[in-house]
């Protein structure tokens, strides 16, 4: 059944990961190289010098800082706004609004990234039903800008990040015990207290892991900046994409890409780390779940 | 009456979301059955000249067949090789296999432009210039974590008694797997199967570094002709993608449940 000590059963994911770490192997190397002069291709010298370019042009770091900033803007509200609305499908005694909020959030996650931007576009362009809406209701006097700007692409990621947070801490607040709720509220405390001295902190481990998912989502977001961004709103996955199709320089592109893939491992990691403090921080208050 | 407040709170924020997760589908959906070119709302007059014009088009006709080959290689390959990897990893003992256990989910965490950017510089070098050949390549790899975990996830509830009895009763190995365990699998397959399908037919990121000149994909086809374009060809074929969608979703609520989904991601 095994061949040289390795079962070959594996053999199908050994190919597929070797296909993977080895095309990283060659970008990594690629990434120390100059575009060759006029033909597609690569030349010497071998060095440093696009990590030094990418780590000391103003324009660089800066797209990386912004793509950071906005991740972490819509994690903040991917929380804020998944959390209740993970509580309503796990708690609420209406099956309907169960079930329907579950299949709106299961077809959302499964629908692709350029689809719902064009939905977005429709939506929010200058003649779009928003702003139709805003009109009609006299809110304002003339058209708001809702695309092109970092307004929409905001108001798009939201809509493709919330359900990946809904649908990981729905979960956990489901496997909370309704009992221990009960008991908080048979002791006294309200209904607000009981959901923040309670549930929230008992789900805080899916809180983080459901931020670390909708973080590393956004710090690699590329079809919806592309397409609502109007060339204004530029995420470091632009950048590189620039690099690659305006400039047509592969060894840039690769040393920006490994600097974007080293940012975004390294929090990626910071969010388990947390989550390591928060699972083990919780077992001692009453040795829950 | 602070319940009763209370009460309507969330009912309001629990609608607003509902309208905020399905508003670009539903307009999208309603877009497609105009008449006119551009979008007004509420709309003067239906028609499918859209969908005629859609059906028509060469360049839609050539990237649908060119997704659906795409999917027709990718979702059975990956399937497989994850039914290998979640067997291997389920029954047998073997050194490094939290190391096989995490080096399946690296995927995963890689931003799709990076991957994109990666494979394309294993290809030049490779010399591999045919668009459905490097992305199947990178399709199998970006989606083989959905379906392993998917699958493993099943391999958990097999009943081995049952399993045990038929090899009692005279099955080989292989009919015993086939006839017993296979059979318990459905739903991880089942689940892994909508996954993988709808990384594929909906993947941008990575797929547009790899594409050939004769060889784009629904999704890059739809953001040329955005670019390009302004009438609702795009909502025609978002209406249609999501279709399709939804069929899966209600063929996964019948055989498994819709609440296991977020379970298996």
């Amino acid at each position: 059944m095994r061949i040289g000590g390795l079962p070959w059963l594996l053999l199908p994911m050994t190919v597929l990961m070797a296909l993977f770490f080895g095309a990283f192997a060659v970008f990594a190397f690629v990434s120390f190289l100059q575009p060759a002069s006029g033909m597609p291709g690569y030349q010497g010298p071998f060095g440093v010098a696009n990590y030094v370019r990418f780590l000391t042009d103003p324009t660089a770091l800066g797209i990386l800082a912004e793509t950071i900033v906005f991740a972490i803007a819509v994690t903040i509200v991917s929380i804020l706004l998944g959390y209740p609305l993970a509580y309503i499908m796990a708690r609420s005694p209406h099956r309907i609004i169960r079930s329907l909020l579950l299949g709106a959030l299961v077809l959302t996650f499964l629908s692709g990234s350029i689809n719902r931007a064009y939905g977005w576009l429709i939506l929010l362009g200058r003649r779009g039903v928003v702003n139709d809406a805003l009109l009609a209701l006299g809110l304002v006097d003339r058209p708001v800008a809702l695309v092109y700007n970092w307004t929409g692409v905001f108001i798009a990621l939201l809509h493709f990040t919330l359900p990946y947070f809904a649908l990981t801490v729905f979960g956990s607040i489901r496997s909370v015990p309704a009992q221990v709720e009960e008991a908080a509220r048979d002791l006294g405390a309200g209904a607000l207290t009981t959901f923040f001295r309670i549930t929230v902190p008992i789900t805080v481990p899916a809180i983080i892991s459901g931020a670390a998912l909708v973080f590393s989502l956004a710090i690699s977001a590329f079809a919806f900046p592309l397409l609502l961004g109007g060339g204004r709103v530029r995420l470091i996955s632009n950048f590189i994409y620039d690099q690659l199709f305006v400039s047509f320089n592969l060894p840039f592109a690769a040393a920006s890409s490994t600097i974007f893939l080293i940012v975004a491992v390294a929090t990626l990691c910071g969010f388990f780390w947390l989550e390591g403090i928060a699972t083990r921080r919780r077992i001692p208050m009453g040795g829950l779940a | 009456m602070r319940t009763l407040i209370s009460r309507t709170l969330w009912t309001a924020f629990g609608a607003t979301m509902l309208a905020f997760l399905l508003a670009p589908t539903l307009f999208t959906v309603l877009f497609s059955f105009s008449e006119a070119r551009y979008f007004s709302f509420p709309m003067q007059s239906y028609s499918l000249r859209w969908y005629t014009a859609f059906f028509g088009a060469a360049k839609f006709q050539k990237a649908a067949i060119e997704t659906g080959l795409l999917a027709l290689i990718v979702t059975p390959g990956c399937l497989a090789a994850a039914l290998c990897t979640a067997h291997a990893v389920a029954r047998w003992e073997f050194r490094g296999k939290r190391l096989v256990d995490s080096l399946i989910l690296s995927p995963l965490i890689v931003p799709g432009v990076v991957t994109g950017v990666a494979f394309l510089s294993l290809f030049r070098i490779l010399h591999q210039d045919i668009g459905l050949v490097r992305m199947s390549i990178a399709m199998m790899v970006v989606c083989l974590p959905y379906a392993v975990r998917a699958v493993s996830a099943n391999y958990g509830g097999v009943d081995r008694a049952t399993e045990e009895a038929a090899r009692d009763l005279g099955a080989g190995p292989l009919l015993a797997y086939l006839k017993v365990t296979l059979p318990q699998l459905k739903p991880g397959l089942l689940a892994g199967g909508v996954f993988v399908l709808v990384e594929v037919i909906d993947n941008f990121a990575v797929n547009v570094f790899l594409v050939d000149l004769d060889s784009n994909t629904l999704p890059i086809v739809a953001y040329q002709h955005i670019r390009d374009f302004d009438d609702p060809l795009v909502a025609v074929m978002s209406t249609l993608l999501s279709a399709l969608t939804l069929a899966l979703v209600i063929l996964f609520n019948r055989v498994i449940g819709l609440e296991k989904l977020s379970q298996s991601r």
